[in-house]
């Protein structure tokens, strides 16, 4: 806890701002999920993800299989430029094409390790909505959908999900429409946020702090949660070193992923 | 002899049809035949797609659609379709939201000729209650384990519109590059309308097997550039001005 505090102070200069803080610590703590020998699927409009499995591949040379929605299969992606486009077919030219079918059937078989999904809302009981804010025939908003993660969050054997907005609005008591529940599946599920990351304790069905990050206090989590979360013991997220810095910062110049937090 | 003009190949779509189109988000949309579509004041028809974009968007903008299924509404980076979301909210189309391994199933079943297909996950959704309610999926009792399984009728969109790099006068038509399940969807649908960068001869597909055959294919239409402003892998890549200005403006 002290070396990760001392840590912060070191390299903490080298941010250009709050927000790059918050974003690059949430991309380094996914790259640590990343192991060698995965299978990895990463979808659209997931830039934060697609630069933790850039950081984890090509910075730290873990050696794992990534598939993607652009339908590129491990492409050499060491001197790639994130566009705004997660899904972009550049990403398949520098690979050879393995399609979504192929990559979502892996999944069924049981052999898709890991895969992301951004969630609007998020309740105590470890369900997600990307569906809608209301009822669902007449929505207050109308989101996006929620792509594969009905399907994917059953089958993958480790699930992050992000909501870079922490507050009593999106960690609820109970969400508004079930997009997808991960209550009856037995795997994995980690959950990151602006101030935190907590992981589904399957024990209790409920979600367990896991580490809050070095800007974060207790009281500020617990007064940007309307779940019952479960907090006992609990660490400080690690910040990125210099080096992941730099490397994010090169992959992503014009700080695309930070459109995550508005 | 199927190379025709946009003109006779719109003949080929009425009123209340089911469409589906080609690509994804901000990718390989068959944009040139969808600005014709809207001028031709064809309307009233159902989409159906995975994880659609800007083609989505436009229809909507332009009031050709009524009733859009799609797992995920999605301009990349830009976020979600703004015409989409307040067409939803103000009820102007129903939104019936699917899920990507429904859609693949379904897609399936479409295309192979049975009647469903099963898919593994997603029950405990409160999709499935949306879904049931409409006759799209049900969730059955594996005949071989006794364990709950979802299935999903057969998708049979009436029109696949499909932009390709190649493909010949028969039809015969090449992608390149991610392919998502254009395969499917050309096989699965009723009728379809190949766009495409470029007419090539029939002596190009000889011995080899083109992406999509010339069987499954009604029309063949030379569009140079025909995704434009959403990307054509190797060719172009997306204009993100131009589509800013298409959704906002």
């Amino acid at each position: 806890m002290d070396s990760m505090n001392r840590t912060t102070k070191k390299y903490g200069r080298w941010y250009l701002s709050r927000d790059e803080e918050i974003v690059d610590t949430v991309i380094v703590n996914i790259s640590d999920l990343i192991e060698e020998n995965m299978n990895v699927y990463v979808g659209l409009n997931s830039h934060i993800p697609l630069l933790a499995v850039l950081l984890a591949k090509f910075l730290h040379k873990r050696d794992f299989n990534f598939f993607n929605v652009a339908e590129g299969y491990n492409p050499d992606l060491s001197g790639y430029r994130l566009t705004p486009s997660s899904g972009d077919p550049e990403i398949a030219e520098m690979g050879t094409v393995f399609t979504s079918l192929d990559s979502f059937d892996l999944a069924q078989k049981g052999e898709m390790d890991l895969m992301f999904f951004g969630a609007v809302q998020v309740d105590e009981e470890g369900n997600l909505n990307l569906s809608v804010i209301g009822n669902y025939d007449k929505p207050k908003v109308r989101l996006s959908g929620g792509a594969a993660v009905a399907f994917l969050s059953q089958l993958v054997k480790r699930l992050i999900i992000w909501n870079l907005k922490q507050s009593k609005l999106s960690i609820v008591k109970r969400v508004d429409f079930i997009t997808s529940s991960i209550k009856r599946a037995n795997n994995e599920v980690f959950l990151f946020t602006d101030l935190s990351i907590m992981k589904f304790d399957r024990k209790y069905g409920r979600w367990r702090l896991i580490s809050l990050h070095p800007w974060v206090n207790i009281e500020k989590f617990k007064e940007s949660c309307g779940a019952d979360v479960i907090v006992e013991e609990y660490s400080t997220s690690r910040v990125p070193t210099k080096e992941e810095i730099d490397f994010i910062n090169r992959v992503d110049p014009y700080r695309l992923r930070l459109s995550v937090l508005y | 002899m199927k190379l025709k003009g946009v003109d006779e190949a719109l003949k080929l779509i009425s009123e209340g049809d089911t469409i589906t189109i080609s690509g994804m988000s901000i990718h390989r949309n068959p944009m040139s035949f969808i600005s014709s579509l809207i001028k031709s004041g064809i309307r009233n028809l159902s989409f159906i797609d995975r994880e659609p974009g800007l083609g989505l968007e436009v229809l909507i903008k332009n009031h050709v659609l009524k009733k859009v299924r799609v797992a995920m509404a999605i301009m990349e980076w830009i976020g979600t379709p703004p015409n989409f979301r307040r067409a939803a909210e103000k009820g102007e189309i129903e939104v019936i939201e699917d899920v990507c391994g429904a859609f693949m199933a379904g897609i399936r079943a479409g295309a192979f000729g049975v009647p469903f297909m099963p898919v593994r996950g997603i029950i405990g959704s409160d999709l499935v209650r949306i879904h049931e309610a409409i006759n799209s999926w049900k969730v059955i009792r594996d005949p071989f384990t006794g364990d709950e399984i979802l299935t999903v009728k057969a998708i049979k969109p009436d029109v696949a519109i499909i932009h390709v790099h190649k493909a010949d006068p028969e039809g015969n038509a090449e992608i390149l590059g991610p392919i998502y399940e254009d395969v499917l969807k050309a096989k699965a649908a009723r009728k379809v309308i190949i766009t495409t960068e470029e007419v090539v001869s029939t002596d190009y597909f000889k011995g080899r097997e083109p992406t999509i055959s010339g069987y499954y294919v009604d029309a063949v239409i030379k569009s140079p550039k025909g995704a434009y402003p959403t990307s054509m892998y190797g060719l172009y890549e997306p204009d993100y001005e131009k589509i800013w200005e298409m959704v906002f403006e």
